[in-house]
């Protein structure tokens, strides 16, 4: 077991980047535009939780659990957090909140959900500087309801593998 | 010919006639010389002056072509100079980086000598408890993934914490001093258009493109800092001049990492330039680890057609 003393500086913004899925720049504007960037770019708690806050970072998915989604239970809970967390229309998310926390295969499923989502008008995309952000549009909430509660209605088909 | 003959055979003597007449016949032939003479001495000089007609035309027709193509010359001296200035400051750029990359290999090298010094005794056998305490503090604290927030001297004990402290004072110093001489390199600052209402900014970073586009997965050096102060002072810039969310692009320029904004969208002031200017230099001030490699950063001001690819 070995130690050295790079791990126990403050964290690198490349660190901290990784750490949120994010890019180093990505780190650097959310922290210059707060106005909280330290001078010596090393990034103590307080200042990760500066980036969480002011960048809009949210956690979805819990990487614990990562075993226990299917295809299925994925779509039906990403259906679930949008409406939850109030992700309608005229209120929009990061797109990367969709994603962090999962794992690659679990990112291509969500990935499928709402470009077909997008494609059929149900969820609305655009840049910004954060970079992409979503929205679900007013028309799609109630059959992502019935998709969150009980897997029906019109997106039901997103269910299936593949 | 006519000639004067005496009438008679044998010797007499000649009327003063034909005597006369012999004199004009010897004027005649002696006038006909000189003529001759002249003639060919005209002839003579009509065919030097000839010759240098001819030579001077030559020379009139050089001179035409001498004077068309400085004339061009002069009408394309502007784009030439632009031309050449586009090869200088892509050299410039170059040899920045080069010299910011090897900053960066020495500076990377001598922290890891010095850690390995101020960091020995971490391996100590009374250190196992703290440094294992803190290890798995460490491993909690990946969780940010989940959580989002966390630390790991948050997360160890008092005690642990006492006993790690020399090391994580010493893990928040500067940077050694490489002890080299002072080099600087230059920031390319551009606004588009160069006067009025700006529309464009743009900057081109003595630092390879891998910075930006190899981030997640490069090593975070020298070069990666100085583009993250940059980053950073076009943020600050930007939320001055009331376009916090104007677009900000990274491209690729010539090798180097290049950052564009688009202030199209935003009535941003004039002064956009003396601002980035400002905030560039304020970004690099007193950065620790452009001291210890013996770096300064110069904002450095162009129009933006020197930007542009160089033709050669």
């Amino acid at each position: 077991m070995t130690l050295d003393l790079d791990a126990l500086r403050p964290w690198s913004v490349l660190r901290v980047a990784n750490a949120l899925d994010l890019h180093p720049f990505e780190v650097i504007r959310i922290l210059a535009t707060d106005g909280s960037l330290p001078r010596d770019l090393r990034l103590r708690p307080q200042d990760v939780a500066r980036v969480v806050e002011a960048g809009g970072l949210e956690a979805w998915w819990d990487p614990a659990e990562a075993s226990e989604r299917t295809t299925a239970l994925l779509v039906r809970a990403l259906a679930r957090e949008l409406l939850a967390r109030g992700v309608v229309e005229p209120t929009w998310t990061r797109a990367d909140n969709l994603f962090r926390g999962l794992e690659p295969a679990e990112q291509g499923v969500v990935r499928r959900a709402v470009n077909a989502w997008i494609r059929r008008g149900a969820m609305g995309s655009r840049m910004s500087p954060r970079g992409m952000e979503l929205t679900t549009r007013a028309s799609a909430v109630g059959d992502f309801a019935a998709l969150a509660e009980s897997g029906t209605g019109a997106y039901c088909g997103l269910l299936e593998d593949g | 010919m006519s000639r004067a003959v005496a009438a008679t055979s044998g010797q007499r003597a000649a009327p003063a006639l034909v005597g006369l007449l012999d004199g004009v016949l010897a004027w005649r032939a002696q006038t006909s010389d000189e003529i001759e003479s002249s003639l060919a001495t005209i002839a003579e000089e009509e065919r030097t002056i000839r010759r240098r007609m001819d030579e001077a035309q030559r020379q009139y027709t050089a001179l035409t072509s001498l004077r068309h193509e400085q004339e061009e010359r002069r009408l394309s001296l502007d784009e030439e100079t632009i031309r050449r200035k586009r090869i200088r400051v892509r050299e410039a750029l170059e040899i920045d980086r080069a010299l910011l990359a090897e900053r960066a290999g020495a500076l990377h090298a001598r922290v890891t000598r010095r850690d390995l010094e101020l960091g020995a005794g971490l391996d100590a056998p009374d250190m196992i408890e703290a440094v294992t305490e803190y290890l798995d503090a460490q491993e909690r604290a990946a969780a940010l993934r989940g959580g989002l927030v966390a630390a790991p001297e948050e997360l160890i004990s008092a005690h642990a914490r006492a006993r790690l402290e020399p090391y994580l004072r010493a893990a928040s110093s500067p940077p050694p001093s490489l002890g080299l001489p002072a080099a600087a390199v230059g920031v390319v600052v551009s606004v588009d258009p160069p006067e009025g209402r700006p529309e464009a900014l743009l900057l081109v970073l003595p630092v390879p493109w891998a910075v930006y586009g190899e981030a997640t997965v490069r090593e975070e050096d020298l070069c990666s800092l100085l583009a993250y102060r940059i980053v950073a002072a076009i943020q600050t810039v930007l939320a001055d001049v009331g376009a916090p969310d104007a677009l900000v692009r990274f491209d690729e320029l010539q090798g180097n990492l290049a950052v564009q904004v688009w202030l199209g969208d935003t009535l941003v002031a004039p002064d956009l330039r003396e601002r980035v200017l400002e905030c560039v230099a304020t970004a690099v001030e007193g950065a620790r680890e452009l001291q210890a490699a013996a770096v300064e950063v110069c904002a450095v001001w162009l129009t933006p057609d020197l930007l542009a690819e160089a033709s050669s």
